[in-house]
Formats: C-alpha cells, structure tokens, sequence
C-alpha cells in the first residue's frame, strides 16, 4: 500500500490537471468534487450525451470514488442523473464494474477519463442509443 | 481559493468548432451573467447554454468563482436543451393581461428595488421568458411608452425630472427587463446594490450623497405609490388620542408598543368618572370590531361619505372601488412620517361582527348623535374626527332605523326644549341662563349633562370660561 500511495497522488494530480484544463476529446469532463480534499478521493464527472442518440443535448453528472489503492483497483462510479443502461444499477445509479468493460479490465494505466470515454461509448452504440430514458434533470 | 477581484483568462471549449479565450473576474460574473457574454462568441443562445467545468455543470445562479476556475483552465461550452424556464415559456400565451402586469410590475418600481412587488418569481419568470413579451420588451421605447401609461408614473416623472431620465435611458430599461426575467440576477444585483449602498456610508461625504439619492429617488417613488392619504400630524394625533397613546417625553426612546386599532376598547365610557373620555365614542366597543350587514361590507374613506342620507346600497357600491384601489396600493404604503405617534393609517377594511351587545351599544352612540345632527356645528366637535362612525355615514342612519328599538331616555322628535326639561333647569339653577346654548350644548352632549361640560362643547355653546367642571356635580 505504501508503495501505491505515491504514485496514487501523483497520477491524480496529473489527471486533475488534465480535466481542469479540459486536454482530451471534449466530451467529458472530471474534477474533483473539494479543490481542498488532499486525497483526492471524490471526483466529479460529466458526459456530454452523444449526439445522434436519444441522449443528445443531456447532460450526464456522475460521481467517481478513488479509493486508496487507485490506481490499481478501478474507482467506484455513480450515475447522480438518471440514465437508462444495461451497465447502471437502476435503483442506486452505481456502474456494475462487471457490465463495463473498462472496469473489468481495468489496468492501472487507465484514468478516470477511460471510463467516462467508455460510459459515452456504451450510451452511443447501436443497442444502447434508442434506449427510453427518464426526463433530463431527474436523478438517482 | 483565488483573489476575488482578479480577472483570469479561461478557454472556452465548445463541443463542435473552435475554441476561444475570454477574460473574465470569476468573482463578480454569476454563471448566468458569463453565458451572457459568451453569447458573442458562440451561436449557442445564454438559455441553451451549458457550461461544464471540471466534471461539473455550472449552475446559472452561482458566481462563477464557486467553481474554482483558474487562469489557463478549461471550461466546455455544450448546447443543451432549453431551460425549463423558456421551455415553460413557450406554453403561456402572451395576453394583454401579461402586458399589464408588466407595466403594473415596472411601474411598482421601475429602479429593480422590487420589480416583483407581490408577484410570484416563476409566472413572472415565465412570462418574461416568452418570445412576444421578450420581442416587446427589447425595445425600450415600447417599455417607456408603457411606463409612462401609468397615471402615477407620468405624474412622478413630471415631478422628478431625474427619474424621467432615468426612464429615458434605453439601457436601464433593458437591464430592468433582465433582471425581471432572472430573479438569481436580480437577487444578485440587489444584493450588489445594497453593498454599494453599505459602503458609501463609510466614504467621506458618503452618507450626503446617500441622503441626496433618498431624496430625489426612493421618496418620490414611495409617495407616488402612496396615493395621496399621507398621514399629517393632525390626523396621527387624532387617531394616537383614539387609541390612547401619549406621546412619549422628548429625547426618550418610544419602546412602547403599538397600540392594536383592533383590540377591544376596555376603558368605560362614563361620563361622570370622566368626562374628558366622552371624546371616545365608542365606549367599550373596539372601534373597528363593528357589525355591518355584509362581512365583505367596508366602510368608506371619509372623502367620500356625504351628508346626505343614501341609501345604504349606492353609498356602498360607492365605496367599494375606492377601498380596492386602496387596497391595491397598500402594500407600498409607507409608514407616515410622523415621529411619535404611531403610524397606523386607519384601515380602509374593517373587520366586521355580529355582537347583539355591541349593536346596542353603538345605537346608544348613534342616537346622540342623531339627536344633535341638526347643527352645523357638530362637524367641528371632536366625534366628527371619526367620519366613519359619525353620522354623516349613511350605513348608521339607515341601521339604526332598520333596529327600530325604542328609545328610552329621549325621543328625538320631541323638541329639545321638552326633552331636556330636567337638565336645562339644573343648568339654570348653576347660572347658565342662555336657554338656546344650553339646548344647543345639551344636544351636542346627547342631553347628558356631565357631557355638556366637556371642554369642546363649553367652547362650542360660549361657555368658555367655566373652570373645572368635574368639580361642580
């Protein structure tokens, strides 16, 4: 644990800086949730809803948890918006890591933003996009 | 976090085409406010706006430097759906009658103290979001025309060219209009105001310069909504005598309560323990606790009973407009600005009850009246100081005719010189030998001797010099 802690600050604080100033495809953002927290455990996420799907002009809010063995365990995340998806549990919004293939593979070289790429994927692709969703602004 | 005045330079990522810099002070910007001013730079409209920093969405009534933006960071720019509040919106029909309460709106306070007055934030929010009203709105000229519809503002204008100017100005009316579509913005302008206003106290020459704002702007404003009934010295003495309230010694603090006009009178009127109490008279029945055949029945403002007997329906159709436009301005009635004695302007809705004990009591107080009303005089005796209940209301002649209980120490129709026999030869007996006074005295005090001797009515029938009357019986 030790041996982790280290690297654990170091490699959230090269993604804090990477979501602040917004380096990446655009379509996610991240921060954490108190600019004070020095554990850098609760982070903030967003999924700007792909266009061309039923989640077009949403706007997705979820919350990720490092725990402290981040990296090499894949954080907790949770939908705060309501979403329907096959890999959210539909009653606490928590992503079941085994329905996500980036949770389940998860490798310590991936980042918060993997997962939340991977989220926009899954929202987007052809089984997924068509799915009926609850009204924008209702959450878990 | 960061220094609250300091002025940063963020990008701004849209989610389709280029991005671009801006600089901002995120401590004085709300979000919505920013999204105001990068409408210029995007084709997304403020209302479709999203901005999204850090994982979170930014929320329109937020000052941005809730977020912590930092010089160099990122903020995407995402076109969501339309705000509930326009989405809203689009689902009110823009009637004249949304017109009218904007103007009603604008001309409560055309500054933004209150541009809402009683108003409920969302309707107004939701009507200043629709598409007409926010097209008839754009142009000032439409919004001076109607303010200057309104008969009070016209007036205040022409007293105050100041505020004609400012009603002239195309950009204070826009900014009006803003901050009435955006209660977050308003609240936040109103709460900038008020700070400013806090610290031009401490400058130098700041709290003349305040003073001079009070006097060119919130005073024609509150006196213009004041609608004309100022209370003046004489009437607040009148009613602080009614409700037995002194004025406290000069120089001290009046830490006693206001009286309530409404409580139950408990001082009794008996003229022989004290005369100087005939004044009131309403004996021990609550001034305004009085029956009226109609509950929803008000009584009317004194400019506008007659003399003359109506009868009681048309003097109450009269009355009741009058009493709405009252009420309608009440909420902007100021206290008075008498300095003592309290300012309660006699409420123009009178809570009414059907109390047998208390009809009785006041057909007592009519019929004294009735019995003197012959006498152009009674209107300069101190019961007129209550035209509600003085006979010039036509509710309580036609009452007590209607009750037609019989009454028992003098029949009006007699004439006074019978009626007053007992009382006239006391008085003769005690040197006052001018017959017609004494009727004329007696009349006014309702045949009641110990009255008679109340200052007024001494001072009414000649009778000016007779010192200490108490003393005689």
């Amino acid at each position: 644990m030790q041996l982790s802690y280290i690297p654990r600050n170091f490699k959230l604080l090269e993604e804090l800086e990477k979501g602040e100033k917004g380096i990446g495809d655009g379509t996610c953002s991240y921060g954490l949730s108190n600019g004070e927290d020095i554990y850098m455990s609760d982070w903030n996420g967003t999924i700007i809803g792909p266009p061309g799907t039923i989640h077009e002009n949403r706007i997705y809010s979820l919350k990720l948890y490092c725990d402290e063995n981040y990296p090499n365990n894949p954080p907790t995340v949770h939908f705060i918006s309501r979403i329907n998806l096959p890999c959210v549990n539909q009653h606490t919004g928590k992503v079941e890591p085994s329905r996500l293939s980036c949770l389940s593979q998860w490798k310590s070289s991936n980042s918060l933003e993997d997962i939340l790429v991977d989220l926009r994927r899954e929202m987007a692709n052809a089984v997924n996009k068509k799915l009926p969703q609850p009204p924008e602004g209702s959450t878990f | 976090m960061e220094e609250p005045t300091s002025v940063i330079n963020v990008k701004f990522r849209p989610s389709n085409g280029d991005g671009f810099d801006y600089s901002f002070d995120p401590g004085q910007l709300t979000v919505r406010q920013l999204k105001e001013e990068l409408v210029l730079h995007t084709t997304i409209p403020a209302d479709n706006m999203r901005l999204v920093y850090s994982g979170r969405v930014l929320k329109d009534e937020d000052m941005v430097d809730l977020y912590g933006v930092k010089e160099g960071h990122t903020i995407h720019v995402v076109r969501g759906a339309a705000n509930r509040a326009s989405e809203q919106a689009s689902n009110v029909i823009p009637t004249s009658s949304g017109q009218r309460n904007i103007n009603s709106a604008t001309a409560n306070s055309p500054f933004g103290m209150n541009p809402f007055g009683n108003f409920d934030q969302d309707l107004m929010r939701s009507m200043m979001n629709s598409p007409m009203i926010r097209h008839l709105l754009s142009n000032p000229e439409i919004v001076r025309t109607m303010v200057m519809q309104n008969p009070t503002m016209r007036q205040m204008i022409e007293r105050n060219p100041e505020i004609g100017h400012i009603i002239n100005d195309p950009s204070f009316i826009r900014q009006t209009m803003d901050m009435a579509r955006n209660p977050e913005l308003m609240r936040e302008m109103m709460r900038n105001n008020d700070r400013a206003l806090a610290n031009l106290e401490t400058i130098p020459g700041g709290f003349n310069h305040l003073r001079r704002m009070y006097h060119t702007l919130q005073e024609p404003l509150e006196s213009a909504g004041r609608n004309n009934d100022q209370s003046s010295e004489a009437a607040n003495r009148r009613l602080a005598e009614m409700l037995n309230v002194e004025r406290p010694p000069q120089g001290r603090i009046n830490n006693t309560p206001l009286p309530n006009p409404w409580a139950p009178r408990n001082n009794n009127n008996n003229p022989s323990t004290s005369s100087a109490n005939t004044t009131n008279l309403f004996g021990g029945i609550s001034p305004f606790g009085l029956m009226f055949p109609s509950a929803q029945m008000t009584f009317p403002p004194p400019s506008t009973t007659s003399r003359t007997t109506n009868s009681t329906q048309r003097s109450n159709q009269s009355s009741t407009p009058n009493s709405q436009t009252n009420n309608a301005t009440s909420p902007t009635n100021a206290p008075g600005n008498a300095q003592n004695f309290p300012n309660v302007n006699l409420p123009q809705n009178l809570p009414t009850s059907i109390d047998p004990e208390s009809i009785r009591r006041l057909q007592q107080v009519m019929q004294r009246h009735m019995t003197s009303s012959q006498f152009p005089s009674r209107q300069q005796m101190p019961q007129s100081h209550y035209p509600f209940f003085g006979l010039q209301n036509p509710f309580f002649a036609n009452m007590q005719q209607s009750l037609g209980t019989p009454q028992t120490s003098s029949q009006p129709s007699e004439p006074p010189e019978i009626r007053f026999r007992e009382q006239l030869q006391r008085l003769e007996e005690m040197g006052f030998v001018d017959q017609a006074a004494n009727i004329r005295a007696l009349l006014a005090a309702g045949g009641d001797v110990n009255t008679f001797f109340d200052s007024e009515n001494r001072a009414e029938c000649g009778y000016r010099d007779i010192i200490s009357p108490s003393k005689i019986f």
